[in-house]
């Protein structure tokens, strides 16, 4: 505890993932005070296609929903 | 577009949370290039019976992480 579950896109080296794991370690070690000994980290990746922020579309720049209000006021 | 979920025991301060959540969004957003507000956080909180660790049921979480001493202290 406390453990920590990272949804990113696929993509990052397996450096890359090494160093975030233990940067958000560290970031949690120094923010909440948890000792690391204790701190959980599972990185999950998916094609970025899978994911959606905002209901945004991966390539697509703003929700097609909100770009039709626009042209109708 | 990454998702970051953190589940941990009841008790922490708000600024603790806000600390978290800015160390977490960047060093996400240093790893992956996007920009941090592109990045979903959820902090999800719970009773410390709800966490199990080293075969350990965890106990209540107490202010400066003071009882954790004796969990680490006896992990193998």
């Amino acid at each position: 505890m406390p453990y920590i579950e990272c949804h990113i896109a696929t993509g990052l080296t397996k450096a890359r993932k090494t160093q975030l794991i233990r940067d958000i370690v560290q970031v949690t070690h120094e923010s909440i005070g948890s000792d690391p000994k204790i701190i959980n980290v599972l990185l999950f990746e998916h094609p970025a296609d899978n994911m959606s922020i905002s209901g945004r579309i991966h390539g697509e720049e703003v929700p097609k929903q909100v770009v039709e209000k626009k042209a109708r006021a | 577009m990454s998702m970051i979920c953190c589940d941990m025991r009841y008790g922490r301060s708000d600024e603790q949370k806000r600390a978290l959540s800015a160390g977490l969004l960047r060093v996400i957003s240093e790893a992956t290039g996007e920009p941090a507000d592109n990045i979903f956080f959820v902090i999800r909180e719970g009773r410390g019976i709800n966490f199990v660790e080293h075969g350990q049921h965890l106990p209540e979480f107490v202010e400066g992480n003071a009882n954790d001493k004796e969990l680490i202290a006896r992990l193998k």
